[in-house]
């Protein structure tokens, strides 16, 4: 059987060529009658539109910014940004947030679909017993993930609940180093100009150690000021300061010392950002913990805490009638 | 453009070419309504709750397309909302009949708190503002005596020609000044002594009741439409909070109790047995007066019912919040049908 690859000829039907060949077209090609697909699905295919033959198939790893960026454009999303030195167990926090989502084991939500499953997998992948690691580790982040995001929607298990989207970029720790020090540092990063959240991790292996625990301390408190210098007063900024590996501190042979340390810690931070930002709220996490248990629940309450934060705006309260010209317009002024 | 533009786009953006603000913010600018009402109702929903109809959706992506190329053409909805936010705050540049429909249906469509975002609270300050404005604009103090005075002493001056009588003479002017002033004075006023027989009387146009025999519950409803009666001006008088309130207090019963809003729906339909004829266009825009709708039609206010007009589930506010809410209703109405 001969057919036409030229779209508008209908020489397979009516055997007519569309530009007067009378035989050996040059468009024209055998089809075996038993390999041709149905007249219907031709039909289905030529009348289908082109995006429906377009499948695009996503990498699984981080999102960078033009891909996070198109499901902003679609759906409302959550920017979270996890930030805090070097080793202080921000990827070991995400990589435990997909490990639960993987097991359903969060008791509020469940997970509804991710374009980052290679990148939770990635993070996950020495704290599993098949990567033939001895004990659990964390792949650092390395500075070109900066701007890169892991994806998740996930569905409140209650009835009605809508799908949510968390974007949720992993800083570097040097970087975050380099904007304590830089201005401009903070300012390339677009992660930290749009957060909905910011979680700052404050190692606890640090808190124990009176050697180092200052520096710590003085760059959390530098890093929160330069993100206030750039997105000025922020009420739409919810910071979270994370204590991570909360173990150090909890199996300390002077554990009462250094809650008192933490405890401190956390009033001089309340108090210097009182103004211009709601309160930073404070978080105890041991995501992957030697000798305590793993504090999944916190971590949970961590997570839901993103999405039941609603943006504040910048509105103030002011009085409604302002300079009435008539004492009918403020009559009572309610 | 607004300043606060590049961080309403950056909530459904995070890449920001250069000279793209400006271009966006020009494209929504130039969106014309083609349907003023409609397209008004779908660019409110689209800004306030992030959804409209899919075919407004396509027309206004086309659109802005057109106008801004690199505007993507799909799954956009995020993008969208914020250039409805723009086509909206623009029209609330200049006193217009489309400014007074933005704003009273923007006011109206927030009933419920939980509606507000981050992206619209600009335009819900914009909006307060203009309706704040433009309320004392439209009522101002009567202030014809210098008018007056400039008008005599030409009169007394004597020596008017014929011909300076004249269209476009100062004298006629003048006089068109004053008499235009006049009108628009009698008009306040007419409306002010509306508004003052109606407190005063402590009765009930509508319902032909003492106000002391009636519970606030009852007359909530019925109190935002005998008030909205009584506005000749828009945008309505911003002291109708004290009004209604007023007028409520003169019920046997606490205004500011909160209620069901399943019994309050109750006790007005037996007494308003009419909806707007434009009820459909605007929907979860007129959360009241779409429930009160489906009760009159002898339908059911269940959860599923307020979670299509954006109430939450066993919905209860004060008889005062509500009449407040129905009388910003009845004025978006209003305001909608001006212009048709």
């Amino acid at each position: 059987m001969l057919t036409c690859s030229q779209p508008e000829c209908e020489f397979a039907k009516s055997g007519v060529c569309l530009e007067g060949h009378q035989e050996s077209c040059p468009h024209t090609k055998a089809v075996n009658e038993a390999t041709a697909p149905p007249k219907e699905i031709q039909r289905e295919k030529q009348g289908a539109p082109d995006s429906a033959a377009k499948s695009y198939f996503h990498s699984g790893e981080k999102l960078t910014l033009s891909e996070a960026s198109s499901i902003m454009n679609a759906v409302p999303s959550r920017v979270v940004l996890v930030a805090g030195a070097q080793w202080a167990g921000k990827t070991t926090f995400l990589a435990r947030i997909g490990e639960m989502f993987r097991d359903g084991a969060f008791k509020k939500y469940r997970f509804a679909a991710s374009r980052s499953l290679c990148a939770f997998e990635r993070a996950s992948w020495f704290a599993t017993i098949s990567s033939g690691n001895p004990r659990p580790e964390t792949l650092r982040t390395d500075r070109n993930e900066a701007d890169s995001f892991y994806h998740l929607r996930v569905q409140g298990k209650e009835k009605y609940s809508p799908f949510e989207d968390v974007l949720i970029s992993d800083l570097p720790g040097e970087i975050f180093s380099e904007i304590v020090a830089s201005a401009e540092a903070c300012k390339s990063q677009r992660a930290i100009n749009r957060a909905d959240s910011l979680v700052i991790f404050l190692d606890s292996q640090a808190m124990v150690d009176t050697a180092k625990r200052h520096a710590e301390r003085d760059n959390v408190i530098g890093f929160i000021r330069r993100v206030m210098e750039l997105r000025g007063a922020a009420p739409n900024l919810c910071i979270h300061v994370v204590f991570s590996r909360w173990d150090f501190v909890e199996t300390s042979s002077e554990r009462g010392q250094h809650e008192i340390f933490c405890k401190t810690l956390e009033k001089k931070i309340k108090d210097r950002f009182d103004e211009g930002v709601p309160t930073p709220i404070f978080w105890r996490i041991a995501a992957r913990p030697n000798k305590i248990k793993a504090t999944d629940d916190v971590i949970q309450t961590l997570f839901g805490s993103w999405l039941e934060e609603r943006p504040r705006g910048s509105r103030q309260p002011r009085p409604l009638f302002s300079k009435p010209d008539r004492d009918f317009c403020a009559f009572g002024q309610l | 453009m607004h300043q606060h533009f590049y961080h309403w786009h950056g909530q459904a953006d995070l890449i920001h070419e250069p000279g793209i603000l400006e271009a966006r913010w020009n494209a929504a600018s130039s969106f014309e309504l083609a349907s003023p009402a409609a397209d008004l109702c779908s660019l409110i929903r689209l800004a306030i709750f992030s959804e409209a109809a899919p075919e407004f959706n396509k027309r206004f992506s086309e659109e802005l397309v057109k106008l801004e190329p690199t505007f993507p053409p799909r799954k956009n909805r995020e993008l969208l909302k914020i250039m409805a936010t723009v086509v909206l705050y623009e029209q609330l540049e200049e006193n217009s009949k489309n400014a007074d429909a933005t704003a009273l249906g923007i006011a109206a469509a927030v009933f419920s708190t939980e509606s507000e975002s981050a992206v619209c609270t600009d335009l819900l300050e914009r909006v307060r503002g203009y309706l704040d404005e433009e309320s004392n604009k439209v009522r101002p103090t009567p202030n014809s005596r210098e008018d007056l005075k400039e008008l005599k002493k030409i009169l007394e001056e004597g020596d008017l020609e014929e011909g300076d009588l004249e269209e476009e003479s100062e004298p006629t002017l003048l006089l068109g000044k004053v008499v235009q002033s006049f009108g628009e004075s009698l008009e306040c006023i007419a409306e002010e002594n509306q508004f003052l027989w109606w407190l005063v009387g402590k009765q009930s146009p509508i319902l032909q009741e003492r106000r002391e025999t009636l519970s606030p519950e009852q007359y909530a409803m019925v109190a935002a439409k005998e008030a909205a009666d009584r506005v000749n001006i828009l945008p309505p008088p911003n002291s109708i909070l004290s009004l209604l309130s007023e007028a409520l207090s003169q019920c046997a019963g606490d205004p500011q109790k909160s209620t069901s809003l399943l019994k309050q729906l109750t006790a007005a339909s037996s007494k308003m047995r009419e909806s707007d004829s434009l009820i459909a266009t605007t929907a979860e825009l007129t959360p009241l007066s779409s429930a009160h709708s489906v009760v009159l039609s002898g339908g059911k206010i269940d959860a599923n019912t307020l979670k299509k007009f954006r109430l939450p589930p066993r919905f209860s506010c004060s008889p005062l919040k509500l009449s407040v809410q129905y009388f910003r209703e009845l004025m978006f109405f209003r305001a909608l049908h001006h212009l048709e």
